[in-house]
């Protein structure tokens, strides 16, 4: 991983309670749901445009750079640790994500 | 012998090369033009207001008219592409996709009879998280539809949306192509390669961040999933990334068709009332968004389109104005025209479904 938080797509990012979300997938933590819409630099800086959903209806798009951590509601926060590919059009991308539970 | 549908793959190549390279040579004479003129003897007034008529209004019709060549010589390249795609899924050759086997059930297609059976537990790319028991998991009508997929943190939107476009159309196809057998634990779901059934067998056990109900528990989709990550080469992560042709032929067994939503400029996209009458006639449809996973190119304009990312058509309004999708994401994954959250749906005008959308794909009715 760079300095910057952009690693290669077949990069890895072998962390302890570290998870790979692909770009238009999902993950489930508890009670909400965040899906990750876009992924990769924007401007240079490695950026992710999540989609958070708690079970109840409530929901957010948030864009988040490396380093951010999200609300989950009711389940604590997510830090945004690496974004990967998503440097040309055509390049598959994805974010790696820490759980920090309430 | 096939019949042709769509375009011939090679022509359609040729044609996009040949409007990109005619669009390059209109470039190039907009900079001879402005060259000459300017390094030509002629002075006066006549010669100033033309440049300025050139600098301000010419070049920018030319330009417009060179992106809009460059536009669709890429819209002719793109649907060759699906048409190749489409085609090669089914006989091997370019430009038809006619004469595929018909596996359906009355004619052929009993599910418990095929060549290809395989057992294998799919791997873990590591991110998916610790096994989870999915015994005898709900196939009633209730637990077997579209509504009831939560997709994972797999990229696997491709072959969920899919399988909810089957299962909304023919829930029974779906109950019988997937069989559980208590006294070894295992489900047998019956795929097809080349219209020929492949029968996949696995344990009743999944991932817990892997696809499930919108309860985030194991259900049909689930087991689903699996036997597909052991079908399309035994890891979890084979099943990233594809394109839903693929998909609904190995779900059906099929054909499949795919059209451009952004054609070139001589050719109309299918109208909304087109696409519903497929679904109405209970054809599995399926609409990709536009690419830009990344930040960059043609993404969706609408922000609640996913990018990159393929929904279950569900219907289109009796009159043709508006099209409801369904996001494999589950609930939350699309606002209604209302406003109001939906199980996963999103309702949208013709206008915003044909700026955020690329493509639509068509399987074969399964009754």
């Amino acid at each position: 991983m760079t300095e910057d938080g952009t690693v290669g797509e077949a990069g890895s990012t072998a962390q302890p309670g570290v998870l790979r979300v692909a770009q238009s997938a999902q993950l489930r933590l508890g009670s909400t749901r965040v899906g990750v819409m876009v992924a990769g630099p924007r401007e240079g800086v490695p950026t992710a445009r999540l989609l958070v959903r708690a079970d109840d209806g409530r929901r957010a798009t948030v864009d988040a750079v490396v380093g951010d951590r999200v609300d989950l509601y009711d389940e604590g926060e997510l830090e945004l640790v690496a974004v990967e590919g998503g440097t040309t059009p055509t390049e598959h991308s994805a974010v790696r994500v820490r759980h920090l539970p309430a | 012998m096939s019949e042709m549908y769509g375009a011939d793959v090679e022509q359609l190549r040729a044609l996009g090369r040949a409007i990109t390279r005619h669009g390059e040579d209109l470039e190039s004479s907009m900079s001879q033009v402005a060259s000459a003129v300017t390094s030509s003897p002629w002075r006066g007034p006549v010669r100033d207001r033309f440049l300025e008529t050139w600098r301000t209004e010419h070049t920018s019709a030319v330009r417009a008219a060179v992106a809009s060549l460059a536009e669709a010589g890429r819209g002719a390249a793109v649907n060759a592409d699906a048409q190749e795609r489409t085609s090669t899924t089914y006989d091997g050759g370019s430009g038809g996709n006619g004469g595929s086997p018909d596996p359906g059930r009355g004619s052929g297609g009993d599910p418990s009879e095929g060549p290809g059976d395989k057992r294998k537990e799919p791997g873990d790319p590591g991110d998916l998280g610790d096994p989870e028991d999915a015994v005898n998991v709900p196939l009633d009508d209730a637990a077997v539809g579209p509504e009831t997929i939560e997709q994972g943190s797999l990229a696997d939107c491709w072959f969920l949306a899919s399988a909810g476009a089957v299962a909304q159309q023919d829930p029974e196809w779906v109950k019988e192509h997937i069989v559980y057998d208590p006294a070894t634990g295992t489900y047998t779901v019956t795929f097809y390669d080349d219209g020929e059934p492949v029968k996949i067998t696995v344990e009743d056990t999944v991932l817990e961040n892997a696809a499930g109900d919108p309860n985030g528990d194991p259900s049909w989709i689930s087991v689903y999933e699996k036997a597909a990550a052991v079908y399309m080469g035994g890891e979890y992560g084979d099943i990233e990334y594809d394109d839903p042709a693929k998909a609904l032929e190995m779900i059906t067994g099929k054909d499949t068709e795919t059209e451009s939503l952004d054609p070139p400029l001589w050719f109309s996209p299918p109208s909304l009332s087109s696409i519903g009458d497929r679904v109405d006639s209970g054809q599995p449809v399926v609409v990709s968004s536009k690419d830009g996973g990344g930040w960059f190119g043609d993404a969706p304009s609408d922000k609640e389109v996913v990018a990159n990312h393929v929904y279950t058509v569900q219907d289109v309004s009796a009159d043709g104005k508006t099209i409801t999708l369904i996001n494999p994401w589950g609930p939350g994954g699309g606002t209604g025209s209302d406003g109001e959250t939906k199980p996963g749906t999103i309702t949208m005008s013709a206008d915003e479904f044909y700026d955020s959308f690329g493509s639509v794909t068509y399987g074969s009715s399964t009754k």
